[in-house]
């Protein structure tokens, strides 16, 4: 599986997906005006990746600005590999945080409430 | 009301972009795009671009440069600089405190450029260069010279005086495309002193009133950087750029569009170590109630309830592109813990002004 790879913009995140080695990750901002435009071969990849997962998958969150839309569609990701876990791969969550960044915490304690995967919140 | 009078005052502005507090140069390059994306959008005034990017650098720096750090507490004088983009011309205003000598130095500069020609100009220009000779503050005046030429047009200034030492110099640049005629609009030099007199004594850091359409907030986000407001990247000042992005957001979704465009303002305010964050638009009055009930609504939810409703979207609800359904709104009152207000004012038969406020 090709990687993708899409460099960030003041408004959209780094995306550094490597589907073959099953390695995913996101950074930076995400406030696009529109995050379907930004975030629809994103989540296409998610899927093609879901038919022929690797045994382990690694996903890293490290974002510091996102909006509510974003939020949406990380939300969505996740449950994309909800549907993956414990059959055909093992998935483990990294979300990455300053240790004093509550907003960014916050996100990520709501995210490992309800997402049942392993989902560990990384202080930096 | 209120908010809606604020918008009128820059009522013939198709955009107006004010900035008050401290200055970084990484900035420039914000305000720079943004401004570039609305004249890009006006064949009246397309080929005036480059100069006017090249005269919001100069005023930038004009800003930084020439300016005493005043002692003791805020005087209510800040550093300060307005776009005003009208039909037919860009209107640049910068304003920095200066000291006695600075404001002799400038008066009679202005005066004498004012005075010259663009060929009279250019040879200042180049005798100035060659001669070397720099003043403590870097330019000769050189800056202003440049001004005066690219703007071709003259400069207009006004000194307010903050007490015996010190002034507040308003500098304002009129760039206009000669070609597309006179110009209908005029930004008076003392309606702009009033203005931004009205933002100061309101503790506004940013204002933006104009055009909400989809082009245009992917420009207005991406001027939006963490950095903007030079505060810190966590905490109030955080809460209140993640709000700003969510009324944008929320205006360029559900305001009513007039002629084309989807006009609205926005402002952050910081006051007694709290932000304010207002935005306004217009809506129909035919979903006027139905915003009212709504939003009256989620005033009166406990933070708790606030919390169990946002959950209850976030994971259960389908996200589509008319908007994700009122996330958005209950991530305002998720920050802000639940103090925000709004208004809705009956303009006409068919439209109302929507204002929100929320408190950080």
């Amino acid at each position: 599986m090709e990687k993708l790879i899409i460099p960030a913009t003041t408004t959209t995140p780094e995306i550094t997906f490597d589907g073959g080695r099953g390695d995913f990750k996101m950074s930076g901002r995400s406030f696009p005006e529109n995050v379907f435009e930004f975030y629809a071969q994103v989540l296409a990849y998610i899927d093609d990746y879901a038919r022929h997962p690797q045994p382990v998958t690694n996903i890293e969150f490290n974002l510091n600005y996102f909006n509510t839309a974003s939020y949406k569609i990380i939300v969505k990701m996740l449950l994309s590999f909800v549907k993956i876990d414990s059959g055909k791969t093992k998935v483990s969550i990294k979300w990455i945080c300053q240790k004093d960044d509550i907003t960014i915490i916050e996100k990520g304690e709501e995210l490992k409430e309800y997402i049942k995967l392993n989902f560990e919140i990384v202080y930096q | 009301m209120d908010l809606y009078n604020l918008y009128r005052k820059f009522d013939k502005d198709k955009i107006c972009l004010s900035y008050l507090g401290d200055f970084e140069d990484e900035i420039t390059h914000n305000i720079i795009e943004l401004s570039d994306f609305n004249i890009q959008n006006n064949n009246d005034l397309v080929k005036i671009k480059g100069r006017v990017s090249f005269l919001i650098a100069e005023c930038f720096q004009n800003v930084v440069r020439h300016n005493v750090d005043m002692p003791g507490p805020k005087t209510g004088s800040e550093k300060f600089f307005q776009v005003n983009i009208f039909p037919d011309l860009v209107c640049l205003t910068s304003a920095n405190p200066v000291d006695a000598e600075t404001k002799k130095f400038i008066t009679e500069k202005i005066s004498q450029l004012n005075s010259l020609n663009e060929e009279q100009l250019k040879d200042l220009h180049q005798t100035l260069l060659g001669s070397g000779s720099i003043n403590k503050k870097g330019g000769a005046g050189l800056g202003l010279i440049e001004m005066a030429r690219k703007s071709r047009h003259p400069l207009r200034f006004f000194f307010k005086d903050i007490d015996d030492r010190s002034s507040e110099f308003f500098l304002t640049l009129e760039v206009i495309n000669k070609k597309a005629g006179e110009p209908q609009t005029a930004n008076h030099i003392q309606d702009i002193v009033e203005n931004y007199y009205t933002l100061a004594s309101r503790h506004i850091l940013l204002l933006y009133k104009g055009d909400f359409t989809k082009e245009s907030v992917n420009s207005i986000n991406e001027m939006l950087q963490p950095n903007l407001l030079k505060t810190e990247t966590i905490g109030p000042g955080k809460r209140a750029m993640l709000v700003i992005l969510e009324l944008i957001q929320n205006i360029s979704k559900h305001g009513t569009s007039i002629n084309g465009s989807k006009n609205g303002i926005f402002f952050i305010a910081f006051e007694n170590g709290h932000y304010n964050v207002s935005s306004g638009n217009f809506i129909d009055n035919s979903n006027a109630q139905k915003i009212k009930e709504r939003l009256g609504a989620l005033q009166k939810l406990t933070v708790d309830e606030v919390e169990k409703q946002y959950k209850d979207v976030l994971f259960n609800e389908e996200i589509s592109a008319a908007g994700n359904g009122s996330l958005g709104l209950l991530e305002i009152s998720k920050l802000s813990k639940n103090k925000f207000d709004f208004s809705i004012h009956k303009i006409d038969e068919e439209i109302s002004f929507l204002e929100i406020n929320v408190k950080l």
